[in-house]
C-alpha cells in the first residue's frame, strides 16, 4: 500500500461540507449558523484561503466547535515549480493546522500569472501536456512531504482549455505520479465537456476512482458571448444536469470517498437547503456527536 | 518549458482583443522569438477566437487595482487626458505584454508605463514625475515586505565590519516638498467626489484644481512597513544620503565612507546607522 493510501485510511468520512473564503460568511451563508440550524445536512467547512487574506474569524469559529475543516489554497501554481516558495509552504501549513485542517486541496493549475502578488489573480487551467504533469508532481510531492499532510489537486474551470490531453487523462498521469488524491470538480468537468463539445462522462474509462476523496458541485450558467456558448462556473445555487450526472457516476465508483462539498456560500441558505439535503441522500454521512469548546469563544 | 511561455500568452490574449486578432490574422510574425511548439501555435489557433473575449470587464476590474495602488497618480493622468482609454491601453501597450511573458511584475510594469508617457511628453502635469515616484517607491516597499528576513539581536559594540542593509520593505527617496500636500490635496478631492461618485458625468461636476505649486526644495522621506500596508515618515537630508546606502550589503565602513562622500560627518553617519538598526530599518546581514 502506498503512504498515500496509508494516511488516507487513517481519515473518516467527512461528510457533506459547504466552502468559504475570507468574508464570505458576512455576505452569503453562515456555514455556523447553518450548520446549528441543520447539524444533518452540513458536518464540515472547506476554507478557501490564501496568505494575502490568512483565516478569517468564521473559520475560526468552526474550527473552535472542533467541527471538521479542509483547507482549499488559492493562491499557488502548482503547475509552476518557482511558484512554491518555502515561505508560502511553511505559512499556509501553519493556517491549515490552526484550524485542525484534515487536508489541502486546491485548484492545480494557475491562481496568479506572474509573481504571486496583488493583481495578478486570475484561475486558469493547466496546459493539458505532459510537461506541465510532470512538474505538477514534483510540487505535490514537495506540499506532502514537507507539510505532513495529504494533498488534493483539482481540476479548474476555464473557459479556454489548452493542451493535447483529456484534463481526466492530466489527473490521472499526476494523481498517480504524486501518489495523492484528487479534489474531482464535477462542474469544472461539466464545463471542460462542453468546452470540447464531448459528454458529461466522456474520459473516465480507466480513470483511477480509488483516488478520488473529494468531490465538488456547484451550480453553473450557460452564457453566450457574440455567439460563443460556455458554462459560466458563477456558483449559482442549481448545478446543472450534466454536473448531478458526473456526480452520480463518480459516487458509484469511489470506494475511497470522503467527502463532497457544495460551493454555494454566496447564495442565500434558503435556496441550497433542497440540494444539501439530496448530496445527503447520495452520500450518507452518519454524525458525531459535536464537540462543545471547552472554554466560551 | 514552452507550455510556460503558451500560460503566458494566454493571459496576454485574454486581456487584448487587439492582440488576439493579431495572432489570428499574422500568427507567424505575431508569435515569432516565442518559444512555442507547431502543436502549441495549432492547439492555439483551433481554439475559437470569441472564447478569449468572454470577460469585457477584465480590463477594468483589473485597472481597479492598478488605480488602489497608483490613486494620486491616475487621478492626475485623468484630470489631464479625460480619457479613461489613456489607462486601458496600458493593457495593449508593448510595456504590458512584456511583463507578462517574462513574469513581472503587472504594478511595476504601469509604473513604466506612465513613466515612459512622462518622458514622451504625452503628460504633462507637472507634479505628476515626483508623485508617480513616490507611489512607486510606496508599491515596491509594499511588495518587498513580504519577504522575510532574520533580523539577530544587535551586540553591544557595533563593529565596522558588520555588513548591513536595509530590511525588506524599507526604503528612501527624495521628493519635490509638495508632493505630500498634492497627495493630500487629491485625496481630498477623491473624497469628495466618492461622496456622489455619479456626479462625475455633471458638467459642473468638481474638477481637480490649484494642485500646489512644485517647490524646487527637496523633502526626504522613508517608506517603512506598517500594519495596513506601508506609511511614510519625513527624515533629514544626512538620514537620506546614509540610509539610501543601504540598499545594497555594505559594511559599517563602507556605508560611512560612501555618506561621508555625501558630505555626512563620520559622527553622524554612525549615530543614523546605529538608530536605524535600534528601529529595525537596518539589519544587519548574516
Amino acid at each position: 500500500m502506498s503512504k498515500f493510501f496509508d494516511k488516507l485510511a487513517k481519515i473518516p468520512r467527512l461528510g457533506i461540507g459547504i466552502s468559504g473564503e475570507f468574508g464570505s460568511a458576512e455576505k452569503g451563508i453562515n456555514a455556523c449558523s447553518l450548520q446549528e440550524r441543520f447539524p444533518q445536512l452540513v458536518h464540515f467547512f472547506e476554507y478557501g484561503g490564501d496568505l494575502d487574506r490568512g483565516l478569517d474569524r468564521h473559520v475560526l469559529s468552526w474550527a473552535a466547535l472542533g467541527l471538521p475543516t479542509t483547507y482549499h489554497f488559492l493562491d499557488v501554481n502548482i503547475e509552476e515549480r518557482i511558484d512554491l516558495t518555502k515561505d508560502w509552504l511553511i505559512r499556509t501549513v501553519e493556517m491549515a493546522k490552526e484550524i485542525n485542517a484534515v487536508w489541502l486541496c486546491g485548484d492545480a493549475g494557475r491562481w496568479h500569472f506572474g509573481p504571486r502578488e496583488r493583481g495578478h489573480q486570475m484561475l486558469m487551467p493547466p496546459i493539458l501536456c505532459m510537461d506541465s504533469v510532470l512538474e505538477s508532481v514534483d510540487n505535490i510531492r514537495k506540499i506532502q512531504e514537507e507539510s505532513g499532510l495529504i494533498c488534493l489537486p483539482e481540476n479548474p474551470p476555464a473557459v479556454v482549455y489548452l493542451g493535447e490531453m483529456h484534463i481526466l487523462e492530466y489527473f490521472a498521469e499526476m494523481i498517480e505520479r504524486s501518489d495523492c488524491g484528487m479534489l474531482l470538480d464535477c462542474a469544472h468537468l461539466a464545463i471542460f465537456q462542453h468546452s470540447r463539445g464531448l459528454a458529461p462522462l466522456t474520459g473516465f474509462d480507466n480513470f483511477p476512482f480509488e483516488r478520488v476523496i473529494e468531490l465538488h458541485v456547484a451550480g453553473g450558467t450557460l452564457k453566450d458571448n457574440q455567439g460563443y456558448v460556455y458554462i459560466d462556473d458563477d456558483h449559482s445555487p442549481e448545478p446543472i444536469a450534466a454536473t448531478w450526472q458526473i456526480l452520480e457516476h463518480v459516487i458509484a465508483r469511489a470506494p475511497n470517498l470522503k467527502a463532497i462539498v457544495y460551493e454555494c456560500e454566496h447564495n442565500a441558505a434558503e435556496e441550497c437547503l433542497a440540494n444539501f439535503e439530496k448530496l445527503n441522500e447520495l452520500f450518507p454521512c452518519k454524525i458525531k456527536e459535536i464537540k462543545k469548546p471547552l472554554v466560551n469563544q | 518549458m514552452s507550455y510556460h511561455t503558451l500560460q503566458h500568452l494566454t493571459v496576454r490574449m485574454l486581456f487584448d482583443k487587439a492582440f488576439v486578432d493579431s495572432v489570428y490574422e499574422n500568427p507567424s510574425s505575431t508569435l515569432s522569438g516565442l518559444d512555442l511548439t507547431e502543436k502549441e501555435k495549432q492547439q492555439l489557433l483551433a481554439t475559437d477566437k470569441r472564447a478569449w473575449n468572454y470577460d469585457p470587464l477584465r480590463r477594468l476590474r483589473t485597472m481597479r487595482t492598478l488605480v488602489e495602488e497608483f490613486k494620486v497618480s491616475t487621478t492626475l493622468v485623468l484630470s489631464e487626458t479625460r480619457r479613461l482609454a489613456f489607462l486601458d491601453n496600458f493593457f495593449s501597450s508593448q510595456t504590458f505584454h512584456n511583463a507578462i511573458q517574462q513574469r513581472k511584475s503587472m504594478v511595476l510594469a504601469f509604473s513604466q508605463y506612465l513613466s515612459d508617457a512622462i518622458k514622451n511628453k504625452e503628460l504633462l502635469t507637472p507634479q505628476l514625475p515626483d508623485i508617480l515616484r513616490l507611489e512607486t517607491l510606496m508599491v515596491r516597499c509594499r511588495r518587498d515586505s513580504f519577504e522575510k528576513v532574520r533580523t539577530p539581536a544587535l551586540p553591544e559594540v557595533l563593529k565596522e565590519n558588520l555588513r548591513v542593509r536595509l530590511v525588506p520593505g524599507n526604503d528612501v527617496g527624495a521628493f519635490q516638498a509638495n508632493t505630500i500636500l498634492t497627495m493630500q490635496e487629491v485625496e481630498k478631492y477623491l473624497f469628495e467626489i466618492g461622496l456622489v461618485p455619479i456626479m462625475m458625468i455633471c458638467e459642473d461636476a468638481p474638477r481637480l484644481e490649484n494642485l500646489p505649486l512644485i517647490d524646487t526644495k527637496k523633502k526626504y522621506l522613508l517608506c517603512t512597513p506598517a500594519a495596513n500596508g506601508v506609511s511614510l515618515i519625513t527624515i533629514n537630508k544626512e538620514d537620506y544620503l546614509v540610509l539610501m546606502e543601504g540598499r545594497t550589503t555594505l559594511t559599517i565602513a563602507q556605508m560611512i565612507e560612501r555618506a561621508k562622500d555625501s558630505g555626512v560627518t563620520k559622527a553622524k553617519a554612525q549615530e543614523i546607522i546605529s538608530n536605524a538598526l535600534e528601529e529595525n530599518t537596518l539589519y544587519i546581514c548574516s
